[in-house]
């Protein structure tokens, strides 16, 4: 089932890794029935702690016991598991054809989305460029898997990247609160704050999965060479020199999302399609989206 | 400089397509990148048209460099001997009879001379041979760098008599001087063609002369009429080879004395016969002559001499032979005297003395032919035994054994013979010798250890031949007259005491030569036959063509990918 989409190649030995991996979630968020434990007061399984009566509150779970020894009024607050919603936003530029970042895209996309449906969460995938597709909606059970690597499956990349314009039209759905794991190459001339502060004023926790091939960090050109963007009708010739102050453009632009995404709590790592996707799931996304 | 391949220029064309090739590739990769905005935009420098032209041509300059370099190489440049001097010649001059043939104001061979003249100063040979053609080819110059002491060499040569000469005689005299392949050049100066597969592939022929008129007798036989006759007929052959027709006398002479006269007249290509019968009695030496002037004189007499046959006393000793008695007399008249073998102690009265069957108890002296006879204590012979092996030569060259045939001496039973004298053994049988000679200042000695009743030899012809070979080695001073091989050298035509001299009738027909006037060949690889005969003669330079080919196409190579260039500098 895994394998049947060529751009999915996720073997079963992956997918029993996969199976020890936890999605790490530092916010709680209000959910449905689901493994995540909230603070949230209201009704529980499990006793967690006491709070001080505020009016309104349900009189059913007021301690008179401990009202009986302090004089005070206390409320019973028990802990309440919750699910999570976990978008999955995968850039689908047609910048993400070149070295097939669109490929690895879609593979760590399809591993989050079984480590998130494994535990019970609702996972949707939403295809983004200009704007953003249908796509997925976020729903559990290990059925729903289907659908998603169907989705991902059929995924070609098209259209030009805006990310303001995508994220914010993303942001205007009725969403709930929950984990937005946004897998792009981030490689927009219009930028991308925009973007990331209408998903944070959502009240998202945003987990950034930067992409970049090997041909955008180590262009393959050595001489005189025609350059041609891969969204917009443009080109012009450089030279073997030219080298070098692209990949400086490149990690200046790189260090700038990584302080922005750490100014704002926005979990970033930065893979490259040269990294086998077993190593990049199992190290380099632990302690970024894996527990 | 000359170019054996000039066909290859034609590839010259593929100029065209390499420069439509070049301007149609693609001037710069393609290359698709994720964001473009990421690269920096570099400002096109400002330069003059000229430099712009350069840099973006000098590739292409250099794949027609190497083109042209390419083709410069195939098309196999040569620089000729002639340019160079130097090299290797050989020459060859042909010294038949019809090289005597005389054209204005010189012969043919002077002609030729003059050309090989021409030649040797053309080519500046650092080596060189000369060989003078004919029958008996003869070596002029050996292999020498002293050009002028060839040129006085040749100068003083003259032609002969003799005619053409064998392909093989000629090759075996070049190779003396060096293998054919060591030669730059072997020219052949010659008013025919030369014949065989070797010369005619080997060397370059330069015809020399032009066809002349020529009235010859090829030609002269004298035979005895049956006896009742009495006569001698007289048989000639006349042949007009003149493109024109001709008329002359022909005389035939008798010792001197004039015996037959005819008026020709023969058109082009026309022969007659011409027979006429003279007493016995007139004499044997015959002469032809043909009277009328032409180019080559020397095929207008031709000579014949009647065969005589010596008269022989001949002393005989043990038992008479039929076989052998009419075998002698095949070749000379002998006068046969019987005597018991007791009464041989004077002997100078006979020319020959022949034994059969005999034990002589002293040895006579003289020409002695000694058919399975014994002489004590000089030829001792054993009792006969079986034979079971061949007959073997052991001097195959000898004149005793010319044109024997083996088979015919094969025996049943061989009989062992000693000799107290030095003998040469000519023939065994089983090792033991069946024929052997001895020659001396007094004594002449042909044994022959074969019993003729017992033997198949006498019913040979092997038999007559050895009586033949007998006389004649018995008697050298008397040889038996005829016709001479023209083969031979000699000095002219005419009688001489072995008999009667002409010209081989084959140079009479050689006045009428095939080509048009002679000239100087032009040097090696300059000519087409040349080129296809000879191959590439003098200093071929096709090499610098491909090394320069390589060269520009490394450098371009290289150029193409830089890493390789910065690797290798």
């Amino acid at each position: 089932m895994f394998a049947r989409s060529p751009s999915l190649r996720l073997d079963e030995a992956l997918f029993k890794k996969l199976s020890a991996l936890q999605l790490l979630v530092r916010r709680r968020f209000q959910g449905q029935t689901g493994l995540w434990t909230t603070a949230r007061a209201g009704m529980s399984l499990e006793f967690a702690e006491y709070r001080e009566y505020h009016p309104g509150d349900d009189f059913r779970y007021v301690d008179w016991n401990l009202y009986g020894r302090l004089d005070r009024l206390f409320v019973k607050v028990f802990q309440r598991e919750e699910d999570v919603p976990i978008y999955l936003l995968i850039d689908t530029s047609r910048s993400m054809a070149v070295g097939e970042k669109l490929t690895y895209a879609v593979q760590l996309a399809g591993a989050i989305a079984y480590v998130g449906l494994k535990e019970m969460n609702r996972v949707g995938v939403f295809p983004f460029a200009r704007d953003v597709a249908q796509g997925v909606p976020p729903k559990p059970g290990m059925a729903h898997l289907h659908h998603i690597f169907d989705l991902l499956g059929r995924l070609e990349p098209s259209g030009q990247t805006a990310l303001t314009e995508s994220l914010e039209r993303f942001s205007k759905r009725p969403l709930r609160q929950g984990l937005a794991v946004l897998l792009s190459d981030m490689l927009d001339p219009q930028g991308y704050e925009h973007g990331l502060f209408s998903l944070l004023w959502k009240g998202l926790e945003i987990v950034l999965i930067h992409i970049l091939a090997r041909e955008d960090i180590h262009p393959p050109v050595q001489r005189a060479t025609r350059l041609c963007d891969s969204e917009v009708a443009r080109e012009f010739s450089v030279g073997a020199g030219a080298v070098a102050r692209y990949r400086e453009n490149l990690q200046r632009y790189g260090r700038a999302l990584e302080a922005f995404c750490r100014e704002h709590q926005i979990r970033y790592a930065q893979l490259s399609t040269a990294r086998s996707l077993e190593r990049a799931l199992l190290e380099d996304l632990r302690g970024v989206i894996f527990q | 400089m000359i170019f054996l391949n000039a066909w290859a220029f034609g590839l010259l064309g593929l100029a065209g397509v390499i420069a439509t090739l070049y301007f149609l590739r693609p001037r710069e990769e393609r290359l698709t990148v994720s964001a473009l905005w990421l690269w920096p935009q570099e400002p096109e420098h400002p330069r003059s048209a000229l430099m712009f032209l350069w840099t973006k041509i000098w590739l292409l300059l250099v794949q027609l460099a190497a083109l042209a370099a390419l083709v410069f190489a195939v098309a196999a440049p040569t620089l000729p001997s002639a340019v160079l001097g130097g090299g290797t010649l050989a020459l060859i001059i042909d010294g038949s009879a019809s090289m005597q043939t005389r054209e204005r104001e010189q012969t043919r061979y002077e002609r030729a001379v003059e050309i090989a003249q021409e030649i040797i100063a053309q080519r500046r040979p650092r080596h060189l041979t000369i060989i003078q053609a004919q029958q008996s080819p003869r070596l002029l110059v050996p292999w020498t760098e002293d050009r002028d002491r060839a040129v006085a060499l040749l100068r003083a040569s003259h032609p002969t008599l003799q005619s053409n000469a064998p392909e093989s005689s000629v090759l075996q005299l070049v190779r003396s001087q060096g293998e054919l392949e060591s030669y730059d050049e072997v020219i052949y100066i010659s008013d025919r063609r030369p014949e065989g597969d070797v010369l005619t592939s080997t060397v370059t022929w330069v015809p020399v002369g032009e066809p002349r008129s020529n009235f010859a007798i090829t030609a002269f036989a004298a035979r005895l009429l049956p006896e009742s006759a009495q006569g001698v007929a007289l048989w000639a052959r006349v042949e007009n080879f003149s493109s024109e027709a001709v008329e002359g006398t022909f005389t035939v002479f008798a010792e001197d004395m004039e015996v037959a006269r005819d008026h020709l007249q023969l058109a082009p290509g026309e022969y007659r016969s011409v027979e006429t019968i003279v007493a016995r009695s007139i004499g044997g030496r015959f002469r032809a002559v043909l009277d009328i002037e032409d180019d080559f004189p020397f095929d207008n007499a031709r000579y014949a001499v009647m065969p005589t046959r010596p008269k022989l006393r001949v002393l005989w000793l043990g038992e008479r032979n039929f076989f052998l008695e009419r075998a002698l007399a095949l070749f000379a008249d002998a006068q046969i005297t019987v005597l018991s073998d007791a009464d041989i102690a004077n002997t100078e009265d006979y020319d020959l003395v022949i034994a059969h069957n005999a034990e002589l108890p002293i040895l006579p002296t003289g020409r002695l032919f000694f058919i399975n006879s014994s002489v004590s204590a000089v030829v001792r012979l054993s009792e006969s035994s079986g034979a079971t092996g061949a007959p073997q030569f052991l001097q195959p060259g000898h004149a005793l054994v010319q044109n024997l045939r083996l088979e015919h001496f094969q025996a049943s039973r061989v009989r062992s013979a000693e000799f107290a004298l030095p003998v040469q053994t000519l023939l065994v049988l089983d090792g033991h010798p069946i024929l052997a000679a001895h020659r001396s200042s007094s004594l002449s000695l042909v044994w022959l250890g074969i019993d003729l009743r017992a033997s198949p030899l006498v019913l040979t012809p092997s038999f007559p031949i050895l009586v033949r070979n007998v006389t004649r080695w018995l008697f050298a001073d008397l040889t038996l007259l005829g016709e001479r091989f023209v083969s031979e050298e000699f000095p002219n035509l005419g009688f001489t005491e072995q008999g009667a001299i002409n010209l081989d009738p084959r140079e009479s027909q050689e006045i009428r030569v095939l080509s048009g006037p002679s000239s100087v060949p032009p040097a090696a690889g300059q000519s087409e036959q040349s080129r296809h005969s000879l191959g590439a003669r003098g200093q071929s330079l096709w090499h610098y063509g491909a090394w320069l080919a390589l060269g520009l196409l490394v450098l371009e190579l290289l150029w193409h990918d830089r890493r390789l260039l910065r690797r290798s500098l």
